[in-house]
């Protein structure tokens, strides 16, 4: 690729050549990046007004004295939703990730963008042809929600679509792998992969292996629906299903976590204190996170208590032991940047964080609520024996709307925040009001999020439920109303998103383009970091009080195993 | 930073600091301590996952359900006064939509192999003690699967049954009962 670049000093103009420079970062841009990467995520907000929409429909049904939708309505809504926000939103969002922490952040044009584009023709006819199905199809086929269980009467339609999404998100994972493994062989950059790429790359093998698992579920059970297979081993469906079910919320872990530093970064200035640590915590979530699969088994037949446990605790807890490695290194890097920049104290350094820049209250609200809310859960809700209290009741979509919700999707929202300015550029149209906006969703979520494991935890309300006053169950009419309300207000603040998203993209002041050509940047600042003193008592700190909320939560479920009858 | 490849290049090579240490040997010894908590629940705890299934059709194992009820007395399908086994295996099957046999009278302290399976698609066995709502405990139920759940009630009263896994239009009808009496 020794040609681009030695075309590149100052031989075309800025409007006209292939890269321009971000006068932020100093990353340059190559204009063949820019359409797709654009393209995906613009989608992926479509999806998430669509999901927020039906969201709004299903917290007003759980809300029994609202109850809006009969039940025949509420599967619809909720397998759209479902598919809209897990899959649509996040997968787009991820790709235009992937396309920004390959080809952007290495300073390289996106090889193949025809690939690219294919990718994306492919996910989006896949995801229309699925939700098409599901909303037209008729009324013996049973509404797949997000699982699909075989061995339901699943429209082969719907399959197909989900198929050929999953046929063109892999293929945007080749562009990924393509990009980068280009960028090296002509030098784009020397030593190893910034921080960002890497945790992309580790994302984006997570994915392969998820979307293998998914694509083995649904081909056996397109088989099945087709008549080709006469019988589908159910349990098996659901060990191999879940390979995509979790994996693909995998993904959203360590593209969340590479989004936690980059906003880190581009609000701070901070940079990981340890490159050692925070990239060997990426590994263990190659090596152990996909195991977790498993906590969907951990109350089901057919498996034995060391499968569960080896597999739950995702061998000894590698996985968990990755994110409190990032829970405190992310923080320590601001910690770092702020103390470098004059602000000392124990805990004062936080007072001069930029709150008020929506990029930086994205992770700052994305990363304790997804670290308290869907981290904890996700660890007691995953022990063997403590699933059996919770498995399928309304504390689970609780704990997944605390990891992909506050956190995932907050954290994205910085990133597209972020990512208007430096490759959509433009100002947004306020910010004051994007700020607002995050604090109003995080807010939101954490009430709902509370809420609804409170529901599924003390009164055993069941989840995929369309009315449970049909069922002898006691439940609290406060706090479904509570649910009702904080859901309400999750999706006005998710709907202000998409409208200061879409009206900056529209009418954002233009912001400029940087020279043509800029030189990579030094990393001089780097070797000066580590050779300081790293004081970072304050994150130590903020751990220590994560740490004692964990155990007395983790305590407590035990506790209450502990009251039950006598089982097993 | 993390937009530029790590410097120096011996980035492995740099030393950690104080506080890290501090942190990456808590996180450690939690790991370790978790994983650990599972198994030493199977030796001390009273409550673990049951693992006991059998591989079946699931219409073999509906002609063991209806035989298991016929042989207690009841065959209709809605059963209000309930079935009182006299041994310590129930059966019970799950259908959409309801389960069957659906009213079962057990004795407190006995302890039970319930044996659950379906007879079409995934259900879910979800027992809720009456009036006490975070008693309770929940079980996927799949077809093809023989799954055995041993219980021994320790308190008397009703403990309703209620389907957790959807299984098409009619899901929220699913219901049944266990009733635990006394010793007799």
């Amino acid at each position: 690729m020794a040609a681009v670049a030695s075309r590149m000093p100052g031989e075309r103009g800025p409007e006209v050549g292939e890269f321009w420079t971000c006068l932020t970062t100093g990353l340059r841009v190559h204009r063949s990046v820019v359409p797709p990467l654009m393209v995906n995520a613009v989608t992926a907000v479509v999806f998430l007004l669509i999901g927020g929409l039906l969201a709004l429909l299903i917290a007003l049904t759980r809300w029994e004295a609202v109850q809006l939708l009969p039940p025949s309505w509420y599967y619809v809504v909720l397998t759209l939703h479902s598919w809209s926000m897990l899959i649509f939103w996040i997968i787009f969002m991820e790709v235009a990730i992937l396309y920004f922490a390959s080809a952007i952040v290495l300073n390289f044009r996106l090889v193949t963008p025809g690939a690219a584009w294919l990718a994306y023709v492919l996910m989006l006819g896949g995801s229309l042809l699925a939700a098409a199905t599901v909303l037209f199809q008729d009324a013996t086929y049973d509404q797949p929600l997000l699982t699909s269980y075989a061995p339901l009467n699943i429209h082969p339609l719907f399959l197909v679509g989900a198929i050929i999404f999953a046929v063109g998100a892999f293929l945007a994972l080749g562009v990924f792998f393509a990009t980068v493994w280009r960028a090296s062989q002509e030098g784009a950059y020397q030593g190893s992969l910034p921080l960002v790429t890497f945790g992309a790359a580790i994302a984006a093998i997570i994915a392969v292996e998820t979307l293998l698992g998914g694509a083995i579920a649904y081909i056996f059970q397109l088989l099945y629906a087709i008549g080709i297979l006469k019988t589908i081993d159910a349990e098996m469906y659901r060990v191999v299903w879940w390979l995509l079910g979790h994996g693909s919320q995998q993904i959203n872990l360590a593209a969340m976590v590479t989004s936690w530093y980059l906003l880190a970064h581009l609000t701070t200035g901070a940079q990981p204190a340890s490159e050692k640590v925070s990239r060997t915590a990426f590994v263990l979530y190659v090596l152990f996170i996909n195991l977790g699969a498993a906590h969907h088994h951990l109350s089901d037949p057919g498996v034995t208590s060391a499968w569960r446990i080896w597999n739950a605790g995702y061998a000894i807890y590698g996985a968990a032991m990755g994110s409190l490695i990032h829970a405190f290194a992310i923080p320590a890097a601001v910690e770092l940047a702020l103390r470098r920049q004059g602000h000392g104290g124990w805990l004062g350094w936080l007072r001069h964080a930029p709150w008020g820049n929506p990029a930086f209250a994205a992770l700052a609200v994305s990363l304790p609520l997804f670290g308290v809310m869907g981290g904890i859960t996700g660890i007691t809700f995953g022990t063997e024996q403590l699933n059996m209290m919770v498995h399928n009741t309304l504390a689970i979509p609780g704990h997944f709307h605390g990891t992909v919700v506050a956190g995932t999707s907050i954290a994205f929202m910085g990133v597209a925040y972020a990512v208007i300015r430096l490759i959509g550029l433009r100002e947004l149209i306020s910010a004051k009001l994007a700020t607002f906006q995050t604090y109003l969703f995080g807010t939101g979520m954490a009430v709902f999020v509370v809420t609804m494991m409170w529901l599924g935890y003390f009164f055993g309300i069941p989840r995929r439920h369309p009315d449970v006053s049909a069922t002898p169950l006691a439940t609290s009419p406060l706090l479904e109303a509570l649910m009702g309300i904080s859901g309400v207000v999750a999706v006005i603040g998710g709907s202000l998103f998409v409208l200061l998203a879409v009206g900056t993209l529209l009418f954002g002041r233009h912001r400029e383009r940087g020279p043509v050509f800029m030189p990579t940047i030094s990393g001089g600042s780097q070797a000066g970091l580590h050779s300081e003193p790293h004081d970072l008592r304050g994150t130590l700190t903020l751990c220590l009080i994560f740490l004692a909320v964990f155990l007395a939560i983790y305590a407590t479920h035990w506790i209450n195993l502990s009251s039950l009858w006598r089982i097993g | 930073m993390p937009l530029t490849p790590p410097q120096p290049r011996n980035w492995w090579d740099l030393p950690l600091g104080g506080h890290e240490k501090i942190w990456l040997s808590i996180v450690v010894l939690l790991g370790l301590s978790m994983f650990v908590m599972m198994p030493v629940w199977h030796v001390f705890g009273a409550q673990n996952s049951p693992t006991e299934t059998y591989r079946v059709s699931p219409d073999y194992y509906w002609e063991k359900a209806t035989k298991f009820a016929a042989a207690e007395g009841g065959l209709s399908r809605k059963v209000e006064a309930g079935i009182q086994p006299t041994g310590d295996d129930v059966y019970l099957g799950a259908l959409k939509f309801g389960w069957f046999p659906n009213v079962l009278v057990l004795e407190a302290g006995r302890r039970y192999r319930i044996h659950v399976s379906s007879k079409d698609v995934n259900h879910g066995f979800s027992i809720h003690k009456a009036g006490e709502p975070s008693q309770k405990a929940n079980f996927q139920v799949v077809p093809g699967y023989e799954h055995v759940l041993p219980m021994t009630f320790t308190e008397a009263g009703t403990y309703d049954i209620v389907c957790q896994e959807y299984c098409g239009l009619g899901h929220q009808f699913m219901l049944g009962r266990i009733l635990v009496e006394r010793g007799r």
